[in-house]
This record gives C-alpha cells, sequence and structure tokens, in this order.
C-alpha cells in the first residue's frame, strides 16, 4: 500500500501529528509540495468529505478558519479536490484563503478516536497591510464528537501551517464545529 | 336514468376517513437543512446599505457539505464606521446522523462613530447542529477584544461580554453588544445569530411644545450599524 508522506515545508505541523498519531512511516523532506498521499483506493479510511469552521487559541495566537474539502474523487480514483479554507491569525493580522486543494487523506484520532483529515494546497497569504503571497498551505481537521467546542476546549481540534514555516499546532476548538460526513 | 355526480354523505365521510388514515400513516419526516452566513461589517441608513466581507452558506444537499468565505481590506464611511480587515466565512453538512453547520466573522481595528466605539478585534463565532433528537447551538469563542464604548473600558484583551447588552449612546441612539437571537425547537432545529456591535441610530420625532404643554419626541430608529456577524442553523 503506497502510504507516501513527503511534507516537505510542513514537517512540524503534519509530520509531527502524523507520526504522533500512528502514521507507519516518517516523514520524508524537500519536496516542492505535500503530498500526503498519493490519492486512490484506501487512502481515505476515516472519510472523504470534512467541513468546519471556529476558532482556536494556540500558543502563536488566537486562529480562526472555515473550510470545507470533498476528496470523494480523490479518495477513489485520484481524481479533483474540490473544497475551499479560509484562516486567520489575529495576532499577525494573517488572512489565508486556499486556492487550489491537491493533496488529502484521512486518519482516525489516536487520542479520541474521532476522523480526521490531512489536506494541503496553495493559498494566497496577506499579513496586515503587506501584499498578497502566494504559499502552500497544509491543515489538518478531526472531529471528535458534537458539540465541537465545548466550555473549557475541544473535542474537535484544527490546525494549519504556512510555507513559511508558520504554524498553529493542532490545537483544541475553543468556538465551532468540525464534521466528517 | 340520470345518476346523479354529487357524493352521498357517506361518499364524503369514508373519503375523509381514507384520507385521514393515509395521512396518520404517512412518515413523517422534518426537512434536513442548514444554512449560514456571516459578514464583518452592515451599514444601513436613508442613504444607502453598505456591507463588507460577506458570505452566505450555498445550498447543502443530503449527504453533502459546502461553504463560502469573502474577506476585504477594510471599511470606511466618513463619520460612521472604519476598520481594517474584515473576514467572513460559513460551512455547513448534512450527514446520515448530523445536519451541522458553523459561522465566523472577524474584523479588526474598529472605530465607530467617530471613536464612540472602538475594538482592537472582534471574533463572531457560532456553530448548530441537529440530530434529529436534539439540536443545539452556541457562540463559544465569541469575544471582543479591547473593547470600548462611550469612554467606558468593557474589555482588556480579548474578552467576552454578556449577552444583550445594551448600552445607551446619548444622541445617537443606542447600542446592543453581544445581541444574540436564537430560533428552533431545540429538537429537530436549532439557530443562532450574533451581532458582536449593533447600534441602533436614532432621533426623535414628533416632539413640540404648545401653550398647552410640551409633548415630548418619540425615538425613532433611523439607521444601524452592526459588526462582526455571524449566523447558523441546522435542522434533521
Amino acid at each position: 500500500m503506497l502510504r507516501r508522506i513527503n511534507v516537505g515545508f510542513v514537517p512540524g505541523l503534519v509530520a509531527a501529528t502524523l507520526l504522533a498519531w500512528g502514521c507507519d512511516q516518517p516523514a520524508t523532506p524537500a519536496s516542492p509540495k505535500p503530498s500526503f498521499w498519493a490519492g486512490g483506493s484506501g487512502s481515505c479510511p476515516a472519510g472523504e468529505k470534512f467541513t468546519g469552521a471556529g476558532r482556536i487559541d494556540p500558543p502563536v495566537g488566537k486562529t480562526t478558519f472555515g473550510f470545507y474539502v470533498k476528496a470523494r474523487d480523490w479518495c477513489r480514483s485520484s481524481g479533483p479536490i474540490r473544497g475551499r479554507l479560509q484562516t486567520v491569525h489575529h495576532p499577525s493580522h494573517t488572512r489565508v484563503h486556499s486556492l487550489t486543494i491537491d493533496d488529502f487523506f484521512s486518519f482516525r484520532d489516536a487520542d479520541r478516536g474521532g476522523r480526521c483529515a490531512a489536506f494541503g494546497g496553495t493559498a494566497r497569504v496577506k499579513q496586515g497591510r503587506g501584499s498578497w503571497v502566494q504559499e502552500r498551505f497544509a491543515a489538518i481537521a478531526c472531529d471528535n464528537g458534537e458539540p465541537g467546542s465545548r466550555r473549557g476546549r475541544g473535542p474537535d481540534r484544527y490546525g494549519i501551517s504556512l510555507e513559511d514555516g508558520r504554524e498553529t499546532g493542532v490545537t483544541d476548538l475553543t468556538g465551532g464545529n468540525i464534521e466528517a460526513h | 336514468m340520470r345518476r346523479s355526480t354529487i357524493p352521498t354523505v357517506q361518499e364524503v365521510v369514508a373519503l375523509s376517513l381514507l384520507i385521514g388514515v393515509t395521512a396518520a400513516l404517512a412518515p413523517v419526516t422534518q426537512a434536513q437543512s442548514v444554512s449560514g452566513s456571516a459578514y464583518g461589517a452592515l451599514v444601513r441608513s436613508p442613504g444607502g446599505t453598505q456591507q463588507s466581507a460577506l458570505a452566505v452558506l450555498p445550498v447543502v444537499t443530503p449527504t453533502d457539505g459546502a461553504a463560502a468565505d469573502e474577506d476585504a481590506d477594510g471599511l470606511n464611511v466618513p463619520g460612521t464606521i472604519t476598520t481594517e480587515a474584515l473576514t467572513g466565512t460559513t460551512s455547513g453538512s448534512i450527514g446520515a446522523a448530523t445536519a451541522a453547520a458553523q459561522s465566523v466573522a472577524t474584523v479588526f481595528n474598529v472605530n465607530l462613530l467617530n471613536g464612540l466605539i472602538t475594538a482592537s478585534s472582534l471574533t463572531a463565532t457560532v456553530s448548530s447542529t441537529s440530530n434529529g433528537a436534539q439540536a443545539t447551538s452556541n457562540a463559544l469563542g465569541s469575544t471582543f477584544g479591547d473593547l470600548a464604548v462611550n469612554g467606558v473600558q468593557l474589555t482588556s484583551g480579548d474578552g467576552a461580554v454578556a449577552p444583550n447588552t445594551r448600552m445607551a449612546l446619548p444622541g445617537v441612539g443606542y447600542v446592543v453588544l453581544n445581541e444574540a437571537l436564537a430560533t428552533g425547537d431545540g429538537v429537530h432545529s436549532s439557530g443562532l445569530t450574533v451581532n458582536l456591535i449593533h447600534v441602533y441610530l436614532q432621533s426623535l420625532t414628533g416632539g413640540a411644545c404648545t401653550l398647552l404643554g410640551c409633548v415630548p419626541g418619540v425615538p425613532m430608529t433611523t439607521g444601524e450599524i452592526i459588526v462582526g456577524s455571524a449566523a447558523s442553523n441546522a435542522a434533521m
């Protein structure tokens, strides 16, 4: 079974998370884009469609997000992935908007039993009043029950990483919800 | 011999009973649906309406999902509102067992009515879920950064304000902070709209004095400003 994880610029978030959660091969570095998986049968054991929106409060600061990813064709025949993502990192006033999503796989949240999606692609990114630049991104979203956020934290979680090295870590939601459906 | 086409009383009763039995036996199905929206700011006045970073969830079909997002670098309506970046994002899905929608709006560096209300950031977050037996919504994560109203500092850093907090704005009208509007039966459906700052612009009309005395004017709402709005609904 092909299980290739060339995370390139996102070793911290994606590789660490996947290794921690029981992925069976370590990440290999230096890919021009994150190729989590080659798609096709078997690449999506925990689901093909995920949606979510909400808020996390990692040590790097408040981050809000919304996304939808539908990888049915990718999961079955390496076809195109549909979806979109928006994320805002509040301390730096950074906005991230996906342009494409071209990698996806799903897996079980080993700690909480829920379902997770890892997906990546290209995004336009703007910090404060700066200019828009294009970067690659990778995100992980986990649905661990309803509601996705309770008073306190979790159980759902989300994290995003950018090509320039900025990342939130996979963090419990403090608001909102993630759905695997 | 002509045969009457007018149904007899017995026929009408029998037909009614049949319809009633059929209706009683028909499965009662609740419509599965989700909806959501979010926007950074809206200004409505007699002169017109401006809305920024509006995202509206497209129609979601069963076993599918969708999302929408918008953003803007800022909004400037002189004397009324200035902000830096605004965003709105909403997503929803209908699964086999759960319908869910969630929305987020964010706004940075808000200044309303020449400094009468200021905030360094606003975050409106709402989510709704229904499984057909229980439906809930919440606004966890909705906060105000460094909010000040009419010279009163209400939050320092990122903090919450009690839902539906109303404050007078002399000469302007009033503001409702963390305005929460809930819908649904709590069983099959649930929805929630949160407007973090909702200014009701008012003016006095009808007041006058005569020899017999004075009649006070009646405040009438002539416009509104909403900043940081998120809404979600789910039914199953």
